[in-house]
């Protein structure tokens, strides 16, 4: 069986309307990533914490909403998770100051009650505040009288609130340093509470909850970034050293554009970026790498054997022989991502969704990207030689 | 058989019945029942874990379970005190973690400050999150006497009395203490310990008939009177009066009748009132540290020689401590100590003798999560600093089966589908291709098992997409001998030209796909280590079978020239 015979398309005639159809992608993608100020980064990236509940019976997400509103998370994003007894609760912004004194004053009254205790200051303190730090608030609490510092500051310890400095600063006031992450963790036990407690006839289950705090997810960004530099450049290195140099922009160009076009599809459907679709866009990468490469390497072998055609000629002659081979292949990863996108599951869906543009975007672009930019490469500096020799 | 072809045909069988050897222990464990593995990892716990150990592991994504990163914060610590402070807390954790009894947990160090835990299969997180994550400050310190408490007591009545009663017992809805259940928590009537040479006995030894009741209500005695009764050295509160007793407790005044060297200390669990209902103990603790808890060597549990239902929870000082003990024990043989875990009360044994070799034991009511729980506490006792969670991940067992479930069944209906494509794309040598492809997936697998990687859900995407990808090799090498044959080789010449023309490109794609996968490797984390670990291995076997597998199979079937036309 045989889908192409020789075919004998001239692709790099396409190469201006296919820059126009990118173009256009690519400046959809950005203006979208412009108005909302970037990716829309998961808790993985930002810290925040995520819970995951099922319910035996359906519920519609408004009294979801309900519930978690009325336990004082705001602004926390709820998404129907694959069916109406499914659903996902990011609380994405990390809580501000207020609930971290909400906890300690609680705790306060508690181990320590009848000494007034009242709030003086609180604010959020940078994560980089020192090294040791991940970040958290200073709030500065008095009292008609202070106890007796440790055991105060260990009995509210005990009471669940995590402390990371507790030090007297007058007569009459302490100043707490408290972590982030303690009060996401707090936090996150609060909101399941709520939930069992709001649907009592209801078998609620919790499959999966996660708390990431803001210097872990600002970690994790950095390491992302260097991740995709150092796989750019081991890539540039690479096809610099096996082909020429304008093969390695030719190449590179086309994975920022399938990529970019990736991301902006995100943006625009408000999908999250997670560390897996992270991973993979890498594999986006990947592949269209593997595509690329192979139209190039017959690129490379025809400029042996064909030394009088023209480039563009070349070109075209090589993006047709190697067409057939680039269909099937495209169409077996395609069957198996289609396979992943509606029977992987609901934990791998936009991971799958990602696979699934990237694997169309990344055909398309070895084919009317990254070839065509060798042409243009080839057309700019063959016409400025040419000026140089007039 | 040429040399090349015998070394291939060598090559491949090594491969293929290494990756399947690998494989023996996870195909075992898979096709065994949930009966049979239940009745196996009693019987034969050394071989079971062996087998665990050799099959293909699960993420904890798949497996459920508890993630934490935790960081160890030394800003406490003297410059001499911070050098090993990290490997030190994080054998402590693996010391404390052994004890939840989960398969298979991972502790280890990542980067200058941090310590990674996974619990696969874990359910409590809260518990977790406790022994994992406190600060181990252990020490044991005096319990006064009655003579001494009631002094005090005295002193408190006295110096309330003059404050109006009513200011005093206002007992606002302060108690809100979550998640306490009264009836697993009795451990006041505890029948009489035996008394054995060398022991403490761990909780009340006294039989309720001993108390002291207290009451009747005096507005003459506003503390005295909230004290439902006194055992030997230490008081019940009844929970209504809690409030009203933590209240006093901090109440300027009583700052003057206590004395500096001693702090009143709750303890956390509920006891059960003989005349009904349920109360708190409250211990008059001295502030001074009678043996610190930095030179416990060890602490285990074993059964109780008498007793052989309970557990007694046995320890051990070093030299130094062991001096200390022997002082502290000689000194106050016949008086109750209290074992204090961060402030908190965690035990309060009567000390029978002089100990002189540092090693004794503590008996108890315990439970045997709670004799396991003590024992794990007080080695802890040497871990000097705090451990903050910066991260926490708990997957419930369900998501994890239904992940795998679903990801199996794409896996295999994605597999399904290339493989009928490929024969009806390629007749046979589609065959040979589809072969390849399964002999790829027992190669990653068996590399998975070897290598110890855990499969992760990224890791099974990582699989269903090199089942994709994987066919490209031999689709490039497929096209090529098409194009030779159109050029009207000969059979033999028409494969030998494809593979060698296709070899420079299939080396190139992979390789740079490799570069992707290996940094992707190096700077991920959890699960997306699994999906890179799959999607390395999965390209280095795509290659080995494309061009040496499917070769050699090409090989044999056009070696003898008797092939007219190729079925491709």
């Amino acid at each position: 069986m045989k889908f192409f015979g020789e075919t004998h398309i001239n692709f790099a005639s396409f190469r201006n309307r296919a820059f126009i159809i990118s173009g256009v992608l690519i400046v959809a993608g950005l203006v979208s990533l412009a108005i909302k100020g970037g990716p829309d980064l998961s808790i993985d990236f930002m810290g925040g914490t995520l819970v995951q509940v099922s319910f035996k019976e359906a519920v519609p997400v408004g009294e979801v909403r309900d519930v978690v509103e009325r336990a004082g998370f705001e602004g926390s994003h709820i998404q129907n998770f694959g069916g109406p007894n499914d659903y996902l609760i990011t609380i994405e912004k990390l809580e501000e100051a207020g609930r971290a004194s909400a906890n300690l004053m609680d705790a306060l009254e508690t181990v320590a009650p009848g000494l007034n205790w009242r709030v003086v200051e609180e604010r959020e303190l940078a994560p980089d505040a020192s090294e040791h730090f991940e970040g958290g608030n200073l709030v500065i609490v008095e009292a008609d009288s202070l106890p007796e510092l440790g055991g105060l500051e260990s009995a509210v310890k005990a009471a669940g609130v995590g402390i990371i400095t507790a030090a007297a600063e007058t007569e009459t006031r302490i100043a707490f340093r408290l972590p982030f992450l303690g009060i996401e963790a707090k936090a996150a036990e609060q909101l399941k509470a709520a939930l069992v407690a709001a649907f009592p006839g209801q078998e609620v289950s919790f499959e999966r909850t996660e708390t990431v705090g803001p210097k872990v997810g600002e970690e994790l960004q950095n390491r992302t970034w260097a991740a995709i530099i150092i796989s750019l450049f081991g890539i540039l290195i690479y096809i610099t050293w096996r082909f020429e140099f304008k093969f390695a922009i030719g190449a590179i160009l086309a994975l920022i554009h399938d990529v970019v076009i990736t991301l902006g599809i995100f943006s625009l459907l408000d999908k999250e970026i997670s560390m897996v679709v992270v991973a993979a866009f890498l594999t986006i990468v990947g592949y269209s790498l593997n595509d690329t490469i192979v139209v190039f390497d017959r690129i490379r072998e025809n400029f042996g054997l064909r030394r009088r055609e023209s480039y563009e000629n070349m070109i075209n002659i090589s993006i047709n022989e190697s067409l057939s081979r680039t269909v099937i292949t495209s169409l077996t990863t395609l069957i198996v991502v289609l396979f992943l996108f509606f029977m992987g599951g609901e934990v791998i869906h936009d991971f799958a969704f990602a696979l699934l543009i990237g694997v169309v975007v990344g055909t398309y672009s070895s084919i009317f990207v990254a070839s065509p930019v060798l042409i243009e490469w080839q057309n700019r500096i063959a016409g400025r030689l040419k000026k140089q020799k007039k | 058989m040429s040399r090349g072809l015998r070394f291939k045909v060598i090559i491949t069988l090594v491969v293929l019945l290494g990756s399947l050897y690998f494989l023996i222990p996870t195909i075992r464990i898979a096709t065994m029942s949930p009966e049979e593995r239940a009745r196996r990892s009693v019987e034969d716990v050394e071989g079971y874990d062996r087998l665990m150990k050799q099959a293909i592991k699960l993420g904890l994504d798949l497996s459920g379970g508890m993630y934490l990163a935790l960081e160890v914060d030394d800003s406490k610590l003297k410059d001499s005190e911070k050098i090993d402070v990290v490997d030190r807390a994080r054998e402590i954790i693996v010391n404390r973690v052994d004890q939840f009894g989960v398969a298979e947990p991972i502790v280890q160090r990542e980067g200058q400050k941090r310590i990674i835990v996974q619990l696969p299969g874990l359910q409590d997180p809260d518990r977790a999150r406790r022994l994992i994550g406190q600060t181990a400050m252990l020490e044991w310190r005096l319990i006064r006497q009655q003579q001494e408490l009631a002094a005090v007591l005295n002193k408190m009545d006295r110096i309330l009395r003059g404050i109006p009663a009513d200011s005093l017992v206002e007992t606002a809805d302060l108690e809100t203490e979550i998640g306490v259940v009264p009836d697993t928590a009795a451990v006041a009537d505890v029948a009489a310990a035996p008394s054995l040479d060398t022991l403490l006995t761990g909780s009340p030894v006294e039989t309720p008939s001993m108390n002291v009741p207290l009451q009747t209500v005096d507005r003459d005695k506003p503390f005295t009177s909230l004290i439902t009764s006194v055992y030997r050295d230490w008081l019940l509160v009844a929970e209504g009066d809690i409030p009203a007793v933590r209240r006093l407790l901090a109440s300027p005044e009583a700052a003057d009748a206590i004395p500096g060297d001693s702090r009143f200390i709750w303890y956390d669990e509920w006891i059960n009132i003989p005349e009904g209902g349920r109360g708190k103990f409250l211990f008059l603790v001295s502030t001074e540290e009678g043996v610190s808890g930095k030179n416990l060597v060890n602490a285990s549990t074993s059964p109780n020689p008498s007793s052989p239902t309970q557990l007694i929870v046995n320890f051990r000082f070093n030299r130094r401590g062991a001096r200390e003990f022997s002082r502290f024990t000689g000194e106050n043989t016949g008086r109750f100590t209290a074992i204090i875990l961060d402030g908190k009360i965690r035990s309060y044994p009567i000390i029978r003798v002089k100990i002189p070799d540092g090693q004794g034991y503590i008996e108890g009511n315990f439970t045997d999560a709670e004799a396991r729980d003590l024992s794990i506490i007080l080695r802890a006792g040497a871990l000097p600093v705090d451990l903050n969670v910066v991260e926490e991940r708990t997957v419930g067992p369900s998501l994890g089966a239904d992940s795998i479930r679903m990801g199996v069944r794409a896996a295999i209906f994605g597999l399904v589908l290339v493989v009928l494509f490929m024969l009806v794309y390629y007749k046979i040598s589609g065959g040979i291709a589809s072969l390849a492809l399964l002999f790829n997936l027992i190669i990653l697998c068996g590399l998975l098992a070897y290598l110890g990687a855990a499969l992760t859900l990224p890791g099974i995407a990582g699989i269903i997409l090199t089942i994709g990808m994987a066919i490209d090799a031999n689709v490039l090498i497929f096209e090529r001998i098409r194009e030779e044959l159109r050029k009207a080789k000969t059979i033999r010449s028409a494969v030998d030209a494809g593979y060698d023309r296709a070899f420079t490109t299939i080396l190139d794609a992979n390789l740079t796909t490799l570069i992707t996968a290996v940094v992707l490797w190096q700077f991920g984390t959890g699960a997306i280590k699994g999906f890179a670990t799959t999607l390395s291995i999965g390209i280095i076997a795509s290659m080995f079978t494309a061009l040496v597998f499917s070769r050699m199979i090409f090989d044999l079937w056009t070696r003898s020239g008797r092939v007219k036309k190729l079925s491709i």
